[in-house]
């Protein structure tokens, strides 16, 4: 009987929406809905009975501990402020060894963004000079990249009296001191190998200030990746100068005895008195934070 | 690679090396496999006469050619059509960047003694025709003389306290005369007592010794610390009276 009836399509229960002209009150609340606020209200309404029963059976008698330090401020009963718990020794190690392995990952990451920025971003000195027809237009000043010496060999000291870095290199007097392309004179007319279509296309329009925003676009941009670099790197510092602190704190809260070689204070007055001191106190703590040194005692362990 | 649209290719004083403007300012080498990137370097794509060109980031932290183009060296004699020995070629990520400067019309034979990188260098070379490697210790040139012809340039970063000797051993084989070797020099590699200024001029020393004629020297900071590229042309002509 039950197949035959299977057997013939049913017309799908439908639930009834919320009719048009009550639109405004939003969504029509299903039976679904309204099981779970009942339950709700119910289970709250259980709760407060459950309170006001043991408010109404409470003994006045009764005495707890807590009660020596409990206060009142204008009748009201006062919390223990937030935190006052102290935190067992051990659980605050483990606490330091979770934020210490955060930093390490955080320090990691910003090291591996940092190893890419700069993988691609090669000091170019001028921030982008990127003149529309090419590699001759702005020439700019020395090399901020490049720090390295360079010594070129010539023969005797009459040459090397009368070197002339420009002549030697084959390029402009202007270009001798740049050193990441000092492109040689008969290259200097070149235009550049690629340029954008649309930038071409403005240039050949002969559009000159829209070429021009399109440079100092390139050169915005370029700015804002050395910012960017610089910020990260500055963050990677600051997050291995806190690591390092904190494993430290975590080292001092292990087992072991211990000697403090050099306190905070003594490091800080030791930088003060000598300038050369000042770099073995401070290594690895670039926001200034002199290091504080301790020794532990050789332990034999079994 | 995203941002080609907004880059400017500019030329390099070296043939096959260029530069780029953009987003980043970055020393780049055009990619003689488009769509692959060797060691995860950052890729440029641009359009050069509705033709589409891809260039790759030359990292001069990793390589210290690049960071002696950075630094401004006279010449690398490394340009297209060049035949270049590289002694000390690693996993070939720096030879990758050669092997685009040399282009199809030159070759780069690419030495390196350790497998493990080699293997690497071998997979490079399986996409890169012009670049032959070859597993054996430079020590021993006689090894794989039949695979090398005469060539123009040997560069070498083979890191070894006997490095001037195994460069003079492969220019007698290999070198033509009047050729030129770039040599990578760390410092600490080849006597880490003592100061490395004067590592490099013993190492410019022993050059001389093997008929070479030192032309520039220039250190590498700050990419390396202590690291130093010498360029040096072999059995250069006589100075006419």
């Amino acid at each position: 009987m039950s197949s035959l009836r299977n057997a013939v399509q049913r017309r799908p229960y439908k639930e009834r929406a919320q009719p048009k002209a009550r639109e405004q009150l939003g969504l029509l609340e299903k039976h679904k809905d309204y099981t779970l606020r009942a339950r709700d209200y119910n289970a709250k309404q259980r709760r407060v009975k459950a309170l006001r029963d043991k408010a109404a059976n409470r003994n006045p008698e009764e005495f707890y501990f807590g009660m020596v330090r409990a206060r009142t401020k204008e009748g009201v009963h006062q919390l223990a402020p937030e935190g006052s718990k102290p935190i067992a020794p051990r659980a605050m190690r483990a606490l330091k060894a979770q934020d210490a392995a955060y930093l390490a990952v955080r320090g990691a990451a910003e090291s591996k963004k940092i190893a890419r920025l700069r993988a691609a971003l090669h000091r170019f000195d001028d921030a982008g000079e990127p003149d529309g027809g090419g590699g001759s237009g702005e020439l700019d000043g020395t090399g901020a990249g490049a720090s390295g010496t360079h010594t070129i060999f010539v023969d005797g000291p009459a040459a090397a009296a009368a070197f002339d870095a420009a002549e030697h290199f084959g390029t402009a007097p202007e270009l001798a001191a740049r050193r990441f392309n000092r492109l040689r004179t008969e290259d200097l007319a070149a235009k550049a190998v690629s340029v954008p279509r649309e930038v071409r296309a403005l240039a050949d329009a002969g559009d000159v200030r829209a070429v021009d925003r399109w440079v100092s676009g390139v050169r915005k941009r370029q700015r804002a990746s050395y910012a960017e670099l610089e910020q990260r790197v500055g963050r990677e510092a600051r997050i291995r100068a806190d690591a390092e602190r904190i494993e430290l704190q975590r080292q001092l809260m292990g087992k072991g005895a211990k000697k403090k070689l050099r306190g905070a204070g003594a490091a800080a007055a030791a930088a003060a008195a000598s300038g050369a001191g000042a770099g073995e106190a401070r290594v690895g703590a670039p926001s200034g934070v002199p290091r504080r040194v301790f020794k532990w005692k050789p332990e034999r362990k079994r | 690679m995203k941002g080609g649209k907004k880059v400017i290719i500019e030329p390099h004083r070296f043939a096959g090396i260029f530069i780029a403007r953009g987003n980043d300012a970055a020393l780049i080498t055009k990619n003689m496999v488009p769509g692959e990137a060797v060691y995860g370097e950052k890729r440029i794509t641009v359009e050069e006469n509705e033709v589409k060109v891809e260039y790759r980031v030359w990292n001069p932290f990793r390589s210290k050619l690049a960071a002696a183009v950075l630094g401004g060296v006279d010449n690398i004699w490394i340009k297209p059509g060049a035949k270049v020995l590289y002694l000390g070629a690693a996993s070939g990520t720096s030879v990758s960047h050669v092997a685009d400067i040399v282009g199809d019309e030159g070759t780069v034979y690419a030495v390196e003694f350790s497998h493990r990188p080699g293997r690497d260098l071998i997979n490079m070379a399986k996409k890169r025709t012009n670049v032959i490697p070859i597993i054996e210790d430079a020590r021993h040139p006689l090894k794989y003389r039949m695979l090398i012809g005469m060539v123009d340039v040997i560069f070498a970063d083979v890191a070894q306290p006997d490095q001037a000797r195994i460069v003079g051993l492969n220019a007698h084989l290999f070198l033509k005369n009047e050729g030129h070797c770039v040599i990578s020099i760390k410092a600490n590699c080849i006597d880490s007592t003592a100061a490395p200024e004067a590592v490099f001029a013993k190492e410019v020393k022993k050059l001389k010794d093997e008929h070479f004629k030192p032309l520039e020297q220039i250190t590498l900071e700050p990419y390396e610390r202590d690291h130093a590229v010498v360029i040096a042309q072999y059995r250069a002509a006589k100075k006419a009276k």
